[in-house]
């Protein structure tokens, strides 16, 4: 099993690579090598089952080849960045950051050795995979009949279904330990991609503190551990959000590609993806019109929106919005999840003192905007509001957590900058023309 | 001390903190605890081997039904999804002669004519 897992995203961190083009081939961008690999193939295989093709490692190498040719002649190679000062590392953000090393490394093996504890993970996603690879999207057992028996929530998208099923193909046997150990993997990937293209954007102690928050954060480990699709929804939202802050800094068509990228991305793992990717390229364009161009993301949705229509699987969502009184009990649930120090410490806290330290107030609306997304969701749901708050309002918040994780380092950048506006790494944090001078970054 | 120093000292320090055998703390946890099996941590009592077996040996696109009427929806709910994930080559439908069912945590076969 590990063999087939990690064979699987070695191939997504070679495709990931050509993807960002020569300029980026150095081993501190495999993380987001891998992020964007795994996305990149995943989505491909999803969108070759919605034109009858099986999802299988065959499907999944042509893919993987496609995108290595096009990365080799494709625009990633002309995506160039603006140098960043080399920042000095001291013994304390060395120190963390051994610290956030050796905790990703401890969640990888904790991966590989987790069976998910979401039966929704093993009972309705891996199953969904297996029946992609065997028989393709196959509507009888994908749209609700009256002669087969069909998956639950078929109004998903299957980008984590095919990624899990990749990885059991590869494993060689049914082994769901496969989800925990993906999961794992990409997740110690965002962490390496939050720390590469924040390198330079913000001193090493800061990045290396707003690391270790995150990855110190018993919740983000668990749901590693449990093959929740929230969480790779949620790291790929927080990839566009940091990619999209930066570009705010850099005004590099790298960030904006990017950002729009891992929007794409974010639409084929939950169908919660829609209205959160819309409202944070709304949140965008408050900040810089430019930043509707990530809206054209958006257009990623239109295939598996395309089939549910022709094959008429409806939404569970219901636009009711007469029960007000779901709201209170919803607030409170999401509100308790969000500020428990047991679940995720105090990111949530953090990034609205550092908003306002910073006299930033105006970053509170991204995480501001995936809390009403996640409210009116609970507002207009047709399930009984104390059980489905029971069952899913600790995982759901998972975007607007990690979501402020990656703006907590440029938040506390800007506090300490307005502090010391005199000091001579002012450099080091830049200002936009900086960036605009094209070289190479390694 | 040097950042890499720092790095490595911390790094090893916590690596073998978590491989303590004895400990049973947030970092052994991490990394697994005493580790899980392949098979799924099912709600209720069920040992899947016959579903993994039928699943190996059953032709491709194979009918088959799961059935467990006097069980709650919890045992009737695992069942189906345990089934859906090991006779993923063959098809479930509500109706058909192969008929997977459960008792007392065991998985029935039955074959009606």
């Amino acid at each position: 099993m590990i063999g087939g897992v990690l064979a699987v995203n070695l191939a997504f961190v070679v495709a990931g690579y050509a993807l960002l083009g020569r300029r980026r081939w150095h081993w501190s961008w495999a993380g987001l090598a891998l992020l964007v690999g795994a996305g990149a193939v995943g989505t491909l295989v999803f969108f070759a089952t919605i034109v009858g093709l099986h999802a299988s490692l065959w499907v999944a190498s042509l893919a993987a080849v496609v995108l290595v040719a096009l990365g080799a002649f494709g625009p990633g190679n002309r995506l160039v960045l603006g140098q960043r000062p080399a920042a000095r590392v001291g013994p304390l953000a060395g120190a963390l950051f051994g610290l956030v090393t050796a905790v990703c490394l401890l969640g990888i093996v904790g991966g590989f050795r987790s069976s998910p504890w979401l039966d929704d993970a093993w009972g309705i996603c891996l199953p969904k995979g297996l029946a992609l690879w065997h028989h393709a999207l196959d509507p009888q057992l994908f749209v609700q009949n009256g002669a087969f028996v069909t998956f639950g929530v078929p109004d998903y998208p299957l980008w984590w279904s095919v990624v899990s099923s990749l990885d059991v193909q590869a494993a060689g046997d049914v082994d769901v330990r496969v989800m925990c150990a993906q999961l794992a993997l990409l997740t110690a990937g965002f962490v390496g991609a939050t720390a590469r293209l924040l390198w330079g954007y913000v001193r090493p102690s800061v990045l290396a503190a707003g690391l270790a928050l995150l990855v110190l954060s018993p919740e983000l480990w668990r749901h590693v551990q449990g093959g929740v699709a929230d969480l790779p929804l949620a790291l790929y939202l927080a990839l566009g959000v940091l990619s999209g802050a930066l570009w705010l800094k850099s005004r590099a068509p790298f960030h904006l590609v990017l950002a729009g990228f891992a929007f794409a991305v974010a639409l084929q793992i939950k169908t919660e993806a829609l209205p959160e990717v819309a409202a944070l390229v709304l949140v965008g364009t408050l900040f810089a019109r430019r930043l509707a161009w990530a809206g054209l993301a958006l257009l990623a949705a239109l295939p598996w929106l395309l089939w549910r229509w022709i094959e008429d699987v409806p939404s569970r969502a219901k636009l009711d919005f007469t029960r007000a009184d779901r709201l209170p009990d919803a607030v409170r649930a999401v509100s308790e999840h969000l500020f428990d120090p047991t679940e995720w410490l105090v990111l949530v806290p953090a990034v609205i003192v550092l908003a306002l330290l910073a006299r930033r107030p105006k970053a509170l609306l991204v995480p501001g905007a995936l809390v009403a997304v996640v409210l009116v969701a609970y507002w207009i749901d047709r399930d009984e509001i104390g059980y489905v708050l029971a069952t899913s309002a600790y995982r759901v918040i998972d975007p607007i957590v990690l979501s402020a994780a990656v703006l907590i380092p440029l938040l506390a950048e800007s506090f300490l900058q307005q502090r010391e506006p005199l000091r001579e790494d002012r450099a080091l944090v830049g200002e936009p023309r900086d960036d605009r001078r094209v070289v190479q970054q390694h | 001390m040097s950042a890499r120093a720092a790095f490595a000292a911390v790094t090893v320090a916590v690596l073998a903190a978590a491989a303590v055998p004895w400990s049973d703390g947030p970092l052994r946890r991490l990394a697994g605890g005493e580790g899980d099996g392949p098979e799924p941590t099912f709600d209720v009592p069920l040992d899947p081997t016959p579903l993994q077996r039928a699943g190996a040996r059953l032709p491709d696109y194979t009918r088959y039904e799961t059935s467990a009427p006097d069980e709650s929806p919890l045992v009737q709910g695992n069942l189906k999804a345990a089934a859906q994930l090991y006779l993923s080559r063959q098809l479930p439908v509500h109706d058909a002669p192969l008929v997977f069912g459960y008792r007392d945590g065991r998985i029935t076969t039955s074959i009606s004519p």
